[in-house]
């Protein structure tokens, strides 16, 4: 089987300014990677050219062995989709559609039948913790419950392999952080997928398999 | 802490962060937009009020008891002027002098026989000896025309005339008091070619302040971040809710005020001093434009007043998702609809003829009327978006049915803005095709004869003779007219007996073919033709010739005009013609100013729905980054969008169309509109297509930039 995540060489610049350069990855299945570094050296950005949302300068990017470096913009929103769950600091969910809604919305717009993508959003959430929420509209979710959502949203495509994260326990408290960061290494190391987590917070990052600075590049 | 807001909302109006560069341009284009449409307006009003004084003024007072003239109108029509009136008048022995009956714009009564043109005729090179008259040096005006006191335009045509020596103005002539005093009066008018004060404040109030005023409402809500920035920091910082109001109406009033000025300006340069307007041919009277300070300032006040409580509104509105908008707010729309329907049953309900004029007025104000509630109708309408997403079983219909549902208020405006447009469009369109449609006048087509018939007051025995020498002189032929036995009358109106020598004879007076004119033995016969043309020996015509005529036809070659025949008949008193067959020239100088409004309100709508739409962009390209980080591609958050977009115009634009319909419908029995539902579909489409596509080239363009960034 191809490892989830497979990273080489990258290299990411805007203009003049070199951000990361000559940076390696390998993420084995049900393994749950921190990505930390100060603030400005360049996280987000690395996550961005890992789903694919942009191009590293030089490098080399596999997703469970597919390319995502050199492809159409198209074959890399595909991959995107199919394989990789996301989870942002601000959980972005949709306010004119419910709990439920929300989490199946990839699988509705793929054409699934709406009652089956409905049932595994159900089973997503139930997975998270947070089953009960189905049918609330997102407007008064804590920010907790907001967050488990998202990453049920994430986590919702039986096909996924790697679970992509930028800091999604920024806006938790302490106990809901450490609770958040239990639940998706749980999830990746019980679904046998991968996950890199870009956080500030050691106590994230104390639950991950691995932790990799950013600054000291060439880690493999 | 005033101090302080009023400081924050001055550097927030006049800030040079990108983000506000849109409200900015927003608010200031949309207050000079609708100060100017506002002041334009009312200057419109002014001409229209002008208007109809000095037209009320011409009108002579219709008198029973202290009679000092008789007075006469007739209308004829010319080439390059349409119809106009010719005043006539014949004062009593003994009131000659009488200050009383000299008209507006003149400083004397005419001698007999002569007559005073208005400087429009003047300006088209006609004199009074081309229309049969003989000058007067009476007008007040340039070159002895009439004064702008007896005038509604510069451009109009109009004359006054004397009745010849020794001629009265006939037994249809009205006793008239003169031009003074209380009573009843005599109307003189054919067609304007300016507005009357009715249809000024109508037109003007519908067609140009309201959609201006529609257009700065939607601009005083433009979104800036910035704004709604600084408002929630305030918030966050305790500000109270008014603090942060005032906030939001300094902001705006600041940009406003830019605006207004600069409309102002442009009003006092562009519009203010002329006495023409682009697109419309009237030469109007000086300073009719013109408006007083005080007017301005309240034209700019409601400028300023309308940008403030849009903006405070709009604040009001909530921006996150929420449940119903009553249904109720159909209601004020329905109503509209309603009373237009009714408007056209006005005459039969009333059955006199003041149901006309109150039919028409309330058919036009319920017009209005719709204009402003139709807005408000279309937000609770969208309350069904929901279900047809659904059933559409799409996931793009359904999101966008959503979201449709979740933000029916702001979604609902730049389908609003084009539902307005459809319906004034449509509406303009259909008065403007009444115009030709219910031209009040029609003439046999004849490409080889003009032939007129010509009736006058105070009949002698030699008239007849006199007229048909000069007319022989002049190159043209004529037929007297004998009045119809009433034993011999059908069921068909006649408008008298002419005699020609045989069918030959008849089609060449006429000038019309064997297929239009048609023979029996004894008479031709032709559609649209009143008279009843019989044969008979020259002798017999010569007879005919005789006390008994009440009028004559006279046919002439192509390229005589009306002047030429009113000139045969010069010297009599209340000459008429009227052309039966040839070419028409009557035309509706209404055209112009309904084209120009119609032009004007669409444009100023036009801009407006652009504007919503560049609104909508600003807040999809806010949104937009929302959908695809819940997984949705490019290109199905583009569709989510547009549909959103598209979506209010299948509820918006349907109810535009209807009011436009209803309007057509209830104005054809008034002869204001004509009931052309194709035009008013093709309009209706060609702004859905117009409105697709703008929406799908900024999606594109926007998405081309996203791509661009995304890539570098
Ligand atoms: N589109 C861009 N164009 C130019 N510079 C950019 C762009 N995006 C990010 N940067 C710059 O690249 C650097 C790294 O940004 P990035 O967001 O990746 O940092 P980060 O490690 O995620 O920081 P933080 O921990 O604060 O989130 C910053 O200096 C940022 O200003
Ligand atoms: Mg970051």
């Amino acid at each position: 089987m191809q490892p989830p995540l497979t990273v080489e060489g990258i290299e990411i610049a805007y203009g003049d300014q070199v951000l990361v350069k000559g940076f390696g990855l390998h993420v084995d299945a049900g393994e749950s990677v921190a990505l930390m570094g100060p603030s400005g050296s360049g996280k987000t950005s690395l996550l961005h050219c890992l789903v694919g949302l942009s191009r590293p300068a030089a490098g080399e990017i596999r997703i469970a062995g597919n390319p995502m470096t050199g492809v159409s913009a198209a074959r890399r929103a595909d991959a995107r989709r199919g394989l990789i769950g996301t989870a942002y600091q601000t959980p972005d969910l949709l306010a004119e559609v419910n709990v439920a809604e929300n989490v199946a919305i990839t699988l509705l717009f793929e054409g699934a039948a709406r009652e089956d993508a409905l049932a595994a959003a159900r089973r997503s959430l139930a997975a998270v913790g947070v089953e009960h929420l189905a049918e609330r509209g997102v407007a008064n979710l804590s920010g907790g419950e907001a967050q488990r959502v998202s990453l049920a949203r994430a986590l919702v495509r039986e096909s996924m392999c790697l679970l992509v994260a930028d800091e999604p326990t920024a806006s938790l408290d302490g106990t809901n952080a450490v609770r958040l960061s239990d639940l998706m290494t749980g999830m990746v190391r019980e679904r046998g997928i991968g996950a890199v987590i870009a956080t500030h917070d050691q106590r994230v990052a104390d639950r991950c398999d691995r932790v990799v600075e950013l600054r000291d590049v060439t880690v493999r | 802490m005033n101090l302080a807001i009023w400081t924050v909302a001055r550097r927030l109006a006049l800030s040079t962060d990108r983000r506000q560069r849109w409200r900015q341009i927003s608010i200031v284009a949309g207050a000079l937009i609708a100060t100017c449409a506002v002041l334009l307006a009312m200057s419109i009003i002014h001409l229209g009020l002008l208007t109809s004084d000095h037209t009320g003024a011409r009108h002579p007072v219709v008198d029973s008891g202290e009679s000092r003239m008789t007075v006469a109108v007739t209308g004829p029509i010319l080439p390059d002027l349409s119809q106009f009136p010719v005043l006539w008048l014949d004062p009593a022995p003994g009131s000659e002098d009488d200050p009383a009956i000299i008209p507006p714009g003149l400083s004397a009564l005419p001698a007999p026989g002569e007559a005073v043109l208005s400087p429009g005729l003047l300006a088209r090179g006609y004199t009074a000896e081309d229309l049969g008259f003989a000058p007067s040096r009476a007008g007040t005006g340039l070159r002895h025309t009439i004064g702008d006191a007896g005038l509604a335009s510069r451009s109009e045509g109009f004359v006054v005339a004397r009745a010849p020596e020794g001629r009265s103005l006939g037994e249809h002539a009205i006793a008239s008091s003169g031009f003074r005093g209380p009573g009843p009066r005599y109307p003189v008018e054919t067609v304007l070619d300016v507005p009357a004060a009715g249809a000024a404040i109508v037109g003007a109030i519908w067609l140009l302040m309201l959609p201006a005023l529609m257009v700065l409402t939607g601009s005083a809500r433009a979104v800036s971040q910035v704004r709604t920035e600084r408002a929630e920091t305030l918030w966050r910082l305790g500000v109270r809710r008014r603090g942060i109001g005032l906030l939001v109406a300094l902001e705006t009033l600041v940009l406003a005020t830019i605006g207004s000025a600069l409309g102002v300006l442009l009003w006092g340069v562009a519009i203010a001093p002329r006495t023409h307007l682009p697109g419309i041919g009237a030469s109007l009277l000086p300073g009719a434009l013109d408006l007083p300070g005080l007017a301005v300032a309240a034209g700019v006040a409601l400028v300023l007043l309308n940008a403030t409580l849009a903006a405070l509104w709009a604040k009001r509105e909530p921006s996150r998702p929420r449940g119903g908008v009553s249904v109720l707010r159909v209601l004020p729309f329905a109503a509209c609809l309603a009373v237009m329907t009714l408007a056209g049953w006005v005459p039969q309900l009333l059955r006199s003829d003041a149901g006309y004029d109150l039919g028409v007025t309330v058919l036009m104000v319920a017009g209005a009327g719709a204009t402003i509630t139709l807005p408000m109708a279309v937000p609770p309408l969208l309350g069904g978006m929901a279900t047809v997403g659904r059933l559409l079983r799409q996931p793009t219909a359904w999101l966008a049915g959503r979201l449709v549902v979740a933000r029916r208020s702001t979604l609902a405006r730049p389908a609003v803005m084009a539902a307005v447009l459809v319906y004034l469009a449509g509406a303009t369109t259909a008065m403007i095709a009444g115009l030709t449609e219910n031209a009040p006048v029609s003439v046999l087509p004849s490409a080889q004869r003009e032939v007129w018939v010509v009736t006058w007051a105070d009949s002698r025995a030699d008239d007849i003779d006199t007229a048909a020498e000069r007319a022989r002189q002049a190159g043209a032929e004529t037929l007297a007219v004998t009045p119809t036995p009433a034993a011999e009358a059908g069921p068909e109106p006649s408008d008298g007996i002419v005699t020609t020598e045989d069918c030959a004879a008849a089609r060449q007076f006429f000038g019309l073919d064997e297929q239009t004119m048609t023979c029996t033995n004894e008479e031709a016969a032709a559609p649209g033709l009143w008279f009843t043309v019989r044969f008979g020996s020259a002798e017999n015509r010569e007879g005919t010739i005789s006390a008994a005529a009440t009028g004559m036809l006279v046919s002439a070659p192509p390229g005589w005009t009306e002047a030429d025949t009113l000139a045969v008949f010069s010297g009599l008193p209340v000459v008429n013609p009227w052309k039966v067959a040839g070419t028409s020239d009557f035309f509706s100088p209404v055209y112009d100013w309904l084209a120009g409004a119609m032009i004007a309100a669409t444009g100023i709508l036009a801009i407006g729905l652009v504007r919503e739409i560049g609104d909508r962009v600003l807040v999809v390209v806010g949104e937009r980054s929302r959908l695809l980080r819940a997984g949705l591609r490019d290109g199905e958050s583009d569709w989510v969008y547009g549909l959103a977009t598209l979506l209010p115009m299948a509820v918006a634009l349907p109810l535009g169309y209807l009011s436009a319909r209803i309007f057509a419908a209830n104005g054809t029995g008034y002869a204001v509109t004509a009931d052309s539902v194709d035009i008013v579909a093709m309009v209706a489409a060609l702004v859905a297509g117009l409105t697709a596509a703008v929406v799908a080239l900024t999606l594109w363009w926007q998405r081309r930039i996203d791509t661009g960034r995304g890539e570098s």
